[in-house]
């Protein structure tokens, strides 16, 4: 009782959000419109896809039992008055949770039946009842495998009373929960064949056959190739993950400072290569050793209970094997294998087995909330919001705990979770060894094979493979048979990597700004509600960018005659531009980055590190601090940017990566001690420079310039500017002194992050865009910085009180002055406020001017801002209320441009 | 363009100051500076010769494994007593990967009773002690007690400039000190 109300206490409060949303969203659309999960994975839409690394479908990929199991209870769900996420998720799991009393109970009825040790039985009901990977994968998480399991010992219990059809249906029902149970079938299958006979292995192996067909049944006729794909395909496909054999390998990746996709071997990315090789060579041990595991079966006794209990103890064996050597091993498998350890530490009396599930348990459970810094991903938005009053978006960035983001926390936790899953796993493979001896088995299958009656010439032929056969040899001609199909893909790659070319940005391109959306959440009220002061509604609803969405863009693009995409980047975003260079690829749609410091405040934790302070000690958040450190912590994220620079669908002008950076005059004074000291220093090398005064002799010059006693920087530190408005006043030396120190700070500090960043990238092609000039405005800074283009690019700084013709017009100069290529952006609009009524109504003839003043300018690149601004309403993107008018008069001004 | 890259193990302007300065002296203009926060692993304030040098060593090395750069700088300022008389200097660290080298700031003689004050833990940093005697906010970031009781003839960022430039001597000559 006390076990179940843990439970139930637990229910409604935590799930893990992606998994849940499966659940509910495929139960849901089953119950309303009778629309099955294999339909809906059909139809491709783009919320069944993960929007964080390794971007893939990630759909309900299981048999149709869970589907109706789910379906039952929501059905409770909808008959009972109650309302809202804690109870569809309450009701969701409860079926979950019920399993795990039944799986505690069967579990001891089992040892009971066995041993007759009731002692033995209590032990075992207390041991997964209060088992704490039982409670964090079932209950908390929300993952159904103790149903799977539930199923899978009612079988065997079954078997043990020799009703082997009833046994047969319960098996059947645990395949159709979760496909993994059906690398038990051998085991079962030897066991009812030497109990009994051939015969009743063939009926066991019917009914199973005939159960799992009539319920999966209406799904096929439904939608055959759905439901394949969920159901096989898509696991074959599934790329290497979890706690298996390879993890510390993961791990070195993910820490490593290489990027793989960059290292091409033979036309074929490292990235790909390695993965594929592991895959190979982990599936070709796994079938091995499950082969081995199955003939040692064979070769045991199976009469009587010890028959039962070599049959416990081989399952055991099979799901250590499968999980030291599957390519992928997730949390939730390893239920299977601590229920199966506990039932057969006790059966074959074997301490090693129980301390083995309780280090699993206990390990695991743990390794399991903190890896990636999961743990924040089992809290539901709605709890959030409800007690802990925040925003599911809100603590997610600032704490990034997507699981394969970049973050230290995200490092640092997935590290101890390995170490932690590191203690168990080198257990489980000293237990698993000495099992994979091959010892006597041989001897004792060729004497049954002896036995049987099964015709001279095929006993001897397979007396001689078996004589012939060792395990190195099978694993040899798995290892090839499946490098033989490897193979097939890898020429695929390897064609496309031959076709690579380098893109140049030539004259007469367009490109188009593409801003990234991701919602944090893929809860439904969150889904369905509206993005924060959307101006206009896109045409699929609100969104949050995954793969399919940006395909389908990048087909508008091209469609339309855009030539090239530029993708805003903010900091610590780097893994969205992984996905678009992947499909950068796949449709031959280059790219390049923006750096964006409008975006900054977005992002709270480096906001701190990088906001001026201000004259009354508070932090001006979303600008930067004229400083040193400043300076380094941005240099460091354009560095780390380059990277991308290599990738063959990265733009190039003549052979340089093109980068530009946005809004570099949100530089602003800072009145920390440390940003005064740096504007103090840089006024004293501003008047060596300009007045050409030693060094020695500055503070004399410095104090007769002031008509002060300047001994000292803390002298000079005396007569900073008080304020910010006190920065624009020039009406006395001082300030005008002060006003060119920040000029020529600034102009040191970006010329700065310029040279690092193109010494590290061995050179860029650079836009500017500055934005609107702060206190103290002038333009030579910008002018006098080695970037080679110089572009406008709307913003809400820029939009009021600048007269956007003239800085088109002047950038525009700019670039061509320098030689460079000139760029004009173009824009339906930009409302600052999203109630701006004229603007509203005249988009489309706001949208025309702006095409035709680039026209007129006859720029190399224009730029269309943008696909998807929808706080400012800059959207050409289909939407409800201008349809496909923009994008369409888009296509039109691209051929007039182009055709000229 | 080739650049010497130099980390910085502290965001103390001063220090950066001193650092860019002393490189540029030696090898030109051609400097990356690079500060980088680290934690020098000894007391706030280092009250002998041998914590202050333990603390530069720290932050040079530190520093270095940060980023990798040609050379790296730790930088440590205190107090020491001596058999004749309280003095407050600092001691700075260079290290290229391999070899490392050190070299002391001058020493400038400070009242007994600031030392009092520092032992007995009655005030926790120099720092303080000389914000409160020269009303200078920050005077560690700036000239530093050396600055304020030369009267500004000699300042902290001079101070650790010239030792730089006398650690850097055996960056200079490394055949004669092999």
């Amino acid at each position: 009782m006390l076990a179940f109300l843990m439970r139930i206490a637990i229910l409604g409060f935590f799930g893990l959000e992606w998994d849940i949303f499966v659940f509910i969203t495929s139960t849901k659309q089953f119950i309303a419109n009778g629309v099955t999960p294999y339909d809906t994975a059909l139809s491709n839409p783009p919320y069944i896809y993960l929007n964080t690394p390794p971007f893939i479908q990630n759909w309900y990929a299981y048999p149709p039992l869970p589907l109706l199991v789910f379906s039952f209870f929501y059905l409770i769900y909808l008959a009972l008055p109650l309302n809202g996420p804690f109870w569809e998720r309450f009701f969701i799991k409860l079926p979950i949770a019920i399993s795990d009393l039944l799986v505690a109970k069967i579990s001891g009825d089992i040892i009971f039946e066995i041993k007759n040790d009731e002692k033995s039985a209590n032990y075992i009901r207390k041991a997964i009842l209060y088992n704490p990977l039982f409670i964090f994968i079932g209950p908390f998480w929300g993952m159904f495998d103790s149903i799977v399991i539930l199923f899978y010992l009612v079988a065997l219990k079954l078997l043990i009373k020799e009703r082997y059809a009833e046994s047969a249906f319960f098996y059947a029902l645990s395949l159709l929960m979760k496909q993994i149970t059906v690398i038990f079938l051998p085991l079962i299958l030897i066991t009812v064949k030497n109990r009994k006979t051939i015969r009743e292995m063939v009926k066991y192996l019917i009914v199973v056959l005939l159960t799992t067909f009539l319920i999966c049944l209406p799904f096929l006729l439904d939608n055959f190739w759905g439901f394949i794909n969920q159901v096989i395909l898509m696991h074959l496909e599934r790329p290497p993950w979890g706690y298996n054999i390879f993890m510390f390998l993961w791990l070195i990746i993910v820490v490593l400072p290489i990027d793989l996709k960059s290292i091409i071997i033979f036309g074929i990315s490292l990235d790909y290569l390695y993965q594929a090789i592991l895959s190979v060579i982990s599936s070709a041990l796994l079938i091995t050793v499950l082969l081995h595991i199955i003939l040692k079966h064979y070769s045991k006794n199976h009469e009587g209970i010890a028959g039962i209990i070599n049959l416990f103890h081989s399952s055991a064996l099979m799901m250590m094997a499968f999980l030291v050597f599957n390519k992928v091993s997730n949390d939730q498998y390893y239920l299977y294998l601590v229920s199966l350890l506990l039932i057969s530490s006790l059966l074959i009396d074997f301490e090693g087995y129980r301390k083995l599930a309780n280090k699993i348990s206990k390990f695991l459970t743990i390794a399991g909330l903190i890896a990636g810094f999961r743990v924040l991903l089992f809290i539901p938005p709605d709890i959030l919001r409800t007690f802990l009053h925040l925003e599911h978006e809100q603590l997610f960035l600032l704490l990034s705990p997507m699981g394969g983001r970049i973050s230290i926390i995200g490092i640092m936790t997935t590290l101890i979770a390995i170490i932690l899953a590191g203690v168990f796993y080198v257990d489980m493979i000293k237990t698993l060894l000495p099992h994979l001896k091959v010892s006597p088995y041989i001897r004792v299958i060729l004497r049954r094979i002896s036995a049987a009656r099964i015709g001279k010439f095929p006993s001897i032929v397979i007396k001689v493979i078996i004589k012939r056969m060792t395990l190195k040899k099978i694993f040899a001609i798995i290892l090839i048979l499946h490098i033989i199909i490897s193979v097939s893909k890898v020429k695929g790659i390897h064609a496309e990597g031959n076709n690579l070319e380098e893109f140049e940005l030539r004259s007469k391109s367009v490109g188009i700004y593409y801003l990234w959306w991701i919602n944090p959440s893929h809860n439904a009220t969150i889904k369905d509600g509206l993005w924060i002061n959307a101006t206009w509604t896109p045409v699929e609803g609100y969104y949050d960018l995954s793969y399919p969405y940006i395909s389908q863009d990048v087909l508008e693009f091209q469609n339309a005659g855009i030539d090239f995409v530029v993708l805003d980047y903010f900091f610590g975003d780097k893994y969205a531009i992984d996905l678009f260079d992947q499909i950068s690829r796949e449709k031959k749609m280059p790219y390049i980055i923006s750096f964006n410091l409008y975006r900054l405040r977005y992002k709270s934790d480096v906001s701190l590190l990088l906001a001026p302070m201000a004259p009354n000690n508070t932090y001006i958040l979303g600008y930067y601090a004229l400083k040193e450190n400043t300076k380094f912590l941005i240099a460091d994220e354009l560095v780390q940017l380059t990277s991308f620079f290599s990738s063959p669908y990265y733009l190039k002008v003549n052979n340089l990566p093109v980068i530009i950076i946005r809004g570099i005059s949100r530089v602003l004074p800072d009145w920390s001690i440390d940003g005064q000291v740096y504007l103090a220093y840089s006024l004293l090398d501003y008047l060596q420079v300009t007045y050409n005064v030693s060094e020695d002799n500055v503070y004399n010059f410095l104090s007769k310039r002031w008509n002060a006693s300047i001994d000292s920087v803390t002298d000079i530190l005396l007569f900073y500017p008080e304020n910010y408005t006190s920065f624009i006043k020039s009406n006395d030396i001082i300030i005008e002194d002060w006003i060119n120190a920040f000029n020529y700070a600034l102009r040191v500090f970006w010329q700065g992050i310029l040279n690092i960043v193109k010494e590290e990238a061995g050179g860029a092609y650079v836009i500017l865009d500055w934005g609107r000039y702060y206190p103290p405005s002038n333009d030579s800074i910008y002018f006098s910085l080695d970037f080679n283009s110089s572009i406008f690019i709307p913003s809400e700084d820029k939009m009021s009180n600048i007269n956007v013709s003239r800085l088109q017009v002047l950038t525009n100069k700019l670039s061509k002055e320098r030689g460079g290529l000139s760029f004009v952006s173009v824009y339906p609009a930009f409302l600052v406020n999203p109630l701006e009524k004229s603007v509203v109504d005249n988009l489309l003839s706001n949208y025309a001017s702006s095409w035709n003043l680039a026209l007129s300018l006859n720029p190399d690149v224009i730029i269309i801002y943008s696909w998807n601004d929808y706080i400012h309403g800059a959207v050409i993107e289909p939407t409800k209320e201008y349809g496909r008018s923009l994008i369409e008069s888009t296509k039109y001004y691209i051929s007039l441009y182009k055709n000229n | 363009m080739n650049y010497l890259k130099v980390a910085v193990g502290s965001c103390n302007p001063a220090k950066i100051r001193a650092a860019e300065r002393a490189f540029k002296k030696v090898f030109g203009d051609n400097i990356r500076i690079k500060p980088v926060k680290v934690d020098p692993g000894i007391s706030i304030q280092p009250l002998s010769d041998e914590e202050m040098v333990l603390g530069a060593i720290n932050r040079a090395k530190k520093a270095f494994e940060f980023i990798q750069p040609d050379y790296s700088v730790g930088m440590e300022g205190g107090l020491v007593k001596y058999s004749f008389g309280v003095f407050v200097k600092g001691w700075v660290a260079i290290f290229d990967g391999t070899k490392l080298s050190i070299a002391s700031t001058i020493s400038l003689p400070i009242p007994e009773f600031i030392w009092e004050k520092i032992a007995s833990r009655e005030i926790e940093e120099l720092e303080k002690i000389m914000e409160e005697l020269s009303g200078i906010k920050g005077i560690g970031e700036t000239i530093g007690a050396i600055g304020f009781l030369t009267k500004n003839h000699y300042d902290r960022v001079r101070a650790f400039e010239d030792a730089i430039i006398c650690a850097l001597a055996k960056f200079i000559f490394r055949d004669l000190y092999e």
